[in-house]
């Protein structure tokens, strides 16, 4: 008999990055985002839910958030830092202890909207992958934050990562 | 006989001795009482399930072996998801919900459910066995259909019909953790009910331990509230006086708060088994306070602490031996291979010899300086005026004197039927015996067991991990239990890339040894009995030694928490049965020698018998089995039901010795003793009758047949021990009585 699929429990890996509300960098407390993720850039989405801490390191400049993203197997935890350098410009970096990978950021800040790629290339099963993350903001009470990956340029960018959070 | 009057004098000796330091006996009350107030802040609760086992059988052995190498599901708090179709995708996406934050709860490790199974696609590549977003409700059935017709994991977790599955939480073992995450788990069951889309319900090892404990604190109050109020309300209504009812209360109430003390003092846990243990002592206590009380009525117009004196004198040889005797049925428990059955026999035999002598002491000042006020005087007074009746009691001495031949060969006859089928009772343990029938989380399980998987879980380990010996083992377990349910590491990461390596630890460490050299079969079973849960691992033995594709494997014996259970409490309950007769032979001995006749020791032992084998027996034939708290309660309450015989012995002995027992004699001895009997009696069946409403149903279980033995004992003594003194005793009851003729 022919097996139509085949059984496998997999373990979390998780990699994504939560953001800010209308000012990121005015963001504090406890927010709680809900949406979708994939646990790998080559996986499927799953529903995922995050919780993670907002922290100022510098008023206005510089922001600390921290915290943890789950799906239905597993979870992981996150961090994620984010500095205004002037001009409009923002810098950042973005760490998962599924992946314990840094990726480096950097970007542009207009209107409230952050538009970061990574410096670096995100390296999954020997590929390398462009990385894009987008902070918007839906409303006044919330945030949205997406990472798309695409494998080159020639390639739609991909969703692995879209949650939006809201305060706890 | 004179030795015995001897031995009475040497404590009568010792009494006088403190009457002339009275003031020494309110030093060595206050010492007493402080020493039990100390302790009563150190006294603690202990719910942990597996301490019940904890002993040096091979089947605990075995058992603690395996747990040591493999994750156990001791730490799971199990979620039962409803709905009217689980494929449909609302259903799916609030079951998912629920799931996504009961992992973000502290001390919840993760979460094992349909939603972390993963399938390989046609496509060979992996993807969650739920997708997202869901697809409509019929193609999700028929994924779930054909996965669950593949895999063992998924049947495990999801109803055929897919109105129930599971989902399994791993906590941290932590207790303080434990406790938060429980709260917390059960917030969030709640906000969930209301959402509409589904039912969830908590069940779980933790949440039944959490829950046990939460009972052991309740029953320690409720019992020994019903106690007390029992004992005072029986003792006001026997005495005609609250007042005086007032004043059997103190030396029990001390002699629970030096028992509770001595168990923080010691650092011994109160549980299941151990809880009426001090319930047990304030009822005992009340008792003796109520032979006391009775006493000091008679003792007319004596200067008060000298008629005091006199009373405790008096009772004072019965309550010590009658607290001797019930301290053995105790101590035999200490030669048990299992620690918790072990310590409670030391704690028993303990805390009732020190209860004794609080109460002995209490009772002795307290009526000694009650006695000094012209109103108790007048009430001591008027119960020796006009003693308490009986009631209707006060007839069975006389049937048994009028018939004494009769009743004593009917009595042998019933005693030998009831122990023959008692010996054929057989063990029974479950986890969730501990549970009344009607417990919401007992019916919570029992919906786990019957709409989704069973709990209880026989498990094998094996040395070695490749999938062609894990198959084998799987095929001769499925083949024996008949079970479609038969897992391992093989058939759970099957033939998907990097098998089970990929796991999540939780789900890892409950397949593979942490040095990945043995493995773990495991198969859900339904629990009927221990006996046949007993069989069933002998015939999974059996098939693993008989297959030849397993020849010079190495595979433990059939473990899991059901089958070790079984295999101890079988242990315990033959060790139980032994201690039983060690009980009975050292009573009879310790009657001979406290009356110095032989001849009435073993008479003694008919009324004392006879209820512990009509209880065993009917258990037996009822086929309802022994349980731990059962067997516990049958040797304990075989130590209290002799506590009435020495009073009546006792009571005989006062009125003349045995050695020329008239029938106007012991007429007149029963007389006497049939209230004072009926009264504690009363005491000890409405204050242990009080069980029947406590939290845990072990102690319900433990109370109703204790109760059950205390019922047929006031008979046994009020029938057969005066028909078995008058027909086996001295024979010159019998002469005389044909002299009267």
């Amino acid at each position: 008999m022919t097996h139509p699929f085949r059984i496998l429990i997999v373990a979390a890996s998780l990699g994504a990055g939560p953001a800010q509300a209308a000012d990121l960098f005015a963001a504090v407390g406890g927010w709680i985002g809900s949406g979708s993720l994939a646990t790998t850039v080559e996986r499927p989405m799953q529903p995922a839910r995050c919780e993670v801490d907002v922290e100022p390191k510098a008023p206005g400049t510089d922001v600390s958030v921290t915290g943890k993203c789950l799906v239905s197997i597993g979870g992981s935890d996150i961090s994620f830092r984010i500095l205004r350098a002037g001009e409009g410009r923002v810098r950042g970096a973005m760490w998962s202890a599924a992946t314990d990978e840094v990726l480096q950021l950097t970007g542009s800040e207009k209107d409230g909207a952050v538009d970061m790629r990574a410096t670096t290339p995100l390296v999954e099963n020997g590929r390398r992958y462009e990385t894009m993350i987008t902070v918007r903001e839906p409303d006044a009470e919330s945030f949205a934050i997406r990472q798309m990956v695409r494998a080159d340029e020639a390639e739609p960018w991909r969703v692995i990562v879209d949650m939006t959070y809201r305060q706890r | 006989m004179a030795r015995g009057r001897r031995s009475a004098r040497g404590l009568a000796a010792g009494l006088s001795f403190l009457r002339v330091r009275f003031g020494h006996l309110w030093l060595l009350f206050a010492a007493l009482l402080a020493l039990g107030v100390s302790g009563l802040p150190k006294v603690t609760f202990d719910n942990a399930l597996l301490r019940f086992f904890e002993s040096d059988f091979p089947a605990y052995a075995e058992f603690v072996e395996v747990s040591r190498d493999f994750e156990s599901d001791s730490n799971d708090v199990i979620l039962l998801f409803e709905a009217d179709d689980l494929a449909d995708p609302v259903v799916l996406e609030a079951a998912s919900a629920v799931l996504l934050e009961a992992q973000f709860i502290d001390g919840v490790r993760a979460a094992i459910s349909p939603f972390s199974i993963e399938i390989a696609a046609e496509d060979g590549r992996t993807e969650p066995l739920v997708p997202y977003p869901p697809p409509d409700a019929a193609r999700m059935a028929e994924r779930f259909d054909a996965v669950r017709g593949e895999t063992p994991a998924l049947r495990r977790l999801l109803a055929e019909d897919r109105a129930a599955m599971i989902a399994v939480l791993p906590l941290v073992a932590e207790e303080a953790v434990q406790a938060d995450a429980l709260a917390a788990l059960a917030a969030l069951v709640e906000r969930a009910e209301g959402g509409g889309e589904i039912r969830v319900r908590l069940a779980g090892y933790p949440v039944l331990r959490a829950k046990l404990a939460q009972g052991l604190i309740l029953d320690v109050i409720l019992l020994n509230a019903i106690g007390a109020a029992v004992g005072f309300v029986v003792a006001s209504i026997a005495l005609r006086s609250v007042a005086l009812g007032v004043l059997t209360l103190p030396g029990p109430l001390i002699a629970l708060v030096l028992c509770l003390g001595v168990f923080g003092h010691l650092g011994v846990a109160v549980t299941t088994v151990s809880v009426t243990l001090p319930v047990l002592v304030m009822i005992l206590a009340t008792i003796d306070s109520i032979h006391i009380i009775f006493e000091r009525t008679r003792q007319g117009d004596r200067e008060s602490r000298r008629a005091t004196l006199r009373a405790v004198r008096r009772i004072a040889a019965a309550c010590v031996f009658a607290a001797i005797t019930t301290a053995i049925a105790f101590a035999v428990l200490t030669l048990s291979r299992a620690e918790i059955i072990a310590e409670l026999g030391a704690m028993g035999a303990g805390v009732l010899l020190l209860s004794v002598v609080m109460v002995l002491l209490t009772q002795s000042l307290v009526l000694a300086a009650a006695g000094r006020r012209p109103y108790f005087r007048e009430k001591f007074a008027r119960v020796a005026q006009r003693p308490p009746s009986g009631w209707r009691f006060i007839h069975l001495p006389r049937v048994a004197l009028s018939q004494p031949r009769g009743v004593t060969l009917a009595a042998i006859t019933l005693l030998a039927a009831a122990l023959v089928v008692y010996s054929q009772a057989g063990p029974r343990y479950f986890v969730l015996d501990s549970l009344a029938e009607h417990d919401p989380l007992r019916i919570t399980f029992n919906d786990v067991e019957e709409k989704v998987s069973p709990i209880s879980m026989l498990e094998v380990a094996v040395r070695g991990t490749s999938p062609a010996l894990l198959g084998a083992v799987e095929a001769s377990i499925a083949e024996v239990t008949g079970s479609d349910l038969v897992q391992s590491a093989a058939s759970v990461a099957g033939t998907a890339p990097g098998g089970i390596d990929g796991a999540p630890d939780v789900i890892a460490g409950r397949l593979l040894s942490q040095d990945e050299t043995r493995a773990l079969v495991t198969v859900p079973f339904r629990y009927q009995s221990g006996a046949e849960t007993l069989a069933l691992a002998a015939r999974v033995d059996a098939a693993l030694a008989e297959n030849p594709a397993l020849a010079g494997a190495e595979i433990s014996p059939a473990t899991g928490m059901s089958v070790m259970s079984a295999a101890v409490i079988s242990g315990i309950l033959t060790e139980l049965n032994r201690g039983l007769a060690i009980a009975v032979l050292a009573v009879a001995v310790l009657i001979g020698l406290w009356l110095r006749s032989a001849r009435i020791a073993l008479i003694a032992l008919i009324p004392n018998l006879l209820p512990v084998a009509l209880i065993g027996g009917w258990l037996a034939f009822s086929g309802q089995g022994i349980e731990l708290a059962n067997g516990l309660a049958l040797t304990v309450a075989f130590g209290v039901a002799v506590d009435d015989t020495l009073h009546v012995l006792n009571r005989i002995r006062l009125s003349g010795g045995f050695a020329r027992i008239e029938p106007a004699r012991l007429r007149a001895a029963m007389r006497e003793a049939t209230p004072v009997l009926v009264t504690t009696s009363a005491v000890l069946v409405l204050g242990f009758g009080g069980s029947a409403f406590a939290a845990t149903q072990e102690v319900a279980d433990f109370g109703t047949i204790a109760t059950s033995v205390f019922v047929l004992a006031l008979f046994a003594d009020l029938l057969v021990l005066p028909a078995a003194v008058a027909f086996l005793g001295p024979r010159f009851y019998l002469s005389a009585r044909k002299g009267q003729r």
